[in-house]
């Protein structure tokens, strides 16, 4: 197949295109999300919250190529054999870029690892690790405008039927590019969700981002993975059907259902003083139990 | 042909030739999670494939 643009031989079939113009294209639909959502400027102070996998550091990698100013916060869950590259990768990545990288882990907020918290069988890796994350996050993003994360169209597909499947209906628009801003919580904005997983692999091997492979031991069990087995079956019998999902949702949070989603009250956490929409946290309540059952 | 599957982190040997998308079938992968590179590139679904050609399938899937 060739190039859609020039003599090249493409090297992606989604949209048809040589490496050079698929580069290109990644950077001009990154570029107009930020500017239809109207995300951020060259002037906000950007956080990029690293994790394990590819996605984050490719959201740096574009972010810098486009003119922003980004620093990196990388959440260690405490996975084993959990890293899409090595800590060493990821700090030469950094410190090639000049990017500050500040590191936060699970075992400083609980004193435990995500490996040690599941061997104890009570809770749902999934909901453990977004709790966590979540807060971490927030306890360190206050001094940024925006959190940037590397949410891509396939997650954000997946969250939208996750919700549409589990009827909650509360959780239903909390998606989307940007979350509401608040006094309380650094304000999240997602300027990949336009662009596929598949995509974003593509870029991240052309760019040398990637340097190894591992699936999330925890994914395989989660009501997500399922749902994105089924979406990339269906995506690869009806390309766009991610893109689709997507857009009928930004269709009827902008049209329709916004205006009657009340937000809950927030206060402040008893025990650590961050928001909270009860006395005390999720974050709070989940490290006590955790503490509870490990010590 | 020699063939390395990134998420099973398995290498498998035997005799084929037809487009990547046929070799996607016959493996019972779906395009839409994998990359495939052919001696270091990425190519797409169509191109046609020999038996000397070494090929290595890139999962798309990960975790954030
Ligand atoms: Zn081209
Ligand atoms: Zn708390």
């Amino acid at each position: 197949m060739k190039c859609e643009k020039c003599e090249n031989k493409a090297i992606i079939g989604n949209p048809i295109l040589c490496s050079e113009h698929f580069e290109e294209y990644i950077l001009k639909t990154v570029q107009d999300t930020i500017t239809q959502f109207n995300l951020f400027t060259k002037e906000t102070k950007i956080c990029v919250a690293v994790s394990g996998g590819k996605d984050s550091l490719a959201l740096i990698d574009i972010l810098i190529r486009l003119g922003y100013s980004v620093e990196g916060l990388f959440v260690n869950e405490g996975i084993s054999n959990y890293r899409e590259y090595s800590n060493e990768d990821l700090e030469k990545f950094m410190r090639k870029n000049k990017l500050l990288l500040r590191t936060t882990s699970f075992q400083d907020l609980v004193g435990h690892s995500l490996d040690e918290i599941m061997n104890t069988e009570k809770f749902h890796a999934c909901s453990v690790c977004g709790t966590l994350r979540r807060y971490l996050l927030n306890k360190f993003s206050k001094e940024y405008d925006v959190i940037a994360t590397g949410h891509n169209l396939d997650d954000e597909a997946q969250t939208v039927l996750i919700n549409l499947a589990r009827g909650n209906t509360d959780l239903m628009f909390r998606g989307g590019p940007k979350s509401k801003p608040t006094n309380q919580f650094t304000q999240k904005v997602k300027p990949l969700i336009f662009v596929s997983e598949k995509q974003l692999l593509t870029y991240a091997i052309i760019r040398k981002i990637k340097t190894g492979f591992e699936e999330c031991p925890y994914a395989q069990t989660s009501y997500r993975a399922h749902l994105r087995d089924l979406l990339n079956e269906e995506e690869s019998k009806n390309p766009s059907t991610k893109l689709n999902i997507l857009k009928s949702y930004l269709n009827l949070e902008k049209n329709i259902i916004k205006c009657d989603v009340k937000e809950k009250e927030l206060c402040v956490c008893s025990v650590c003083g961050e928001a909270s929409q009860e006395g005390i946290c999720k974050a709070c309540k989940l490290k006590e139990e955790i503490i509870n059952l490990l010590h | 042909m020699k063939i390395y599957i990134e998420r099973n982190k398995e290498n498998k040997e035997f005799d084929f030739k037809g487009s990547v998308q046929d070799l996607l079938d016959t493996l019972n992968i779906l395009s839409e999670t994998v990359l495939v590179v052919k001696n270091g590139t990425i190519i797409t679904e169509d191109e046609e494939l020999i038996n000397d050609d070494e090929i290595k399938i890139l999962s798309v899937v990960s975790g954030g």
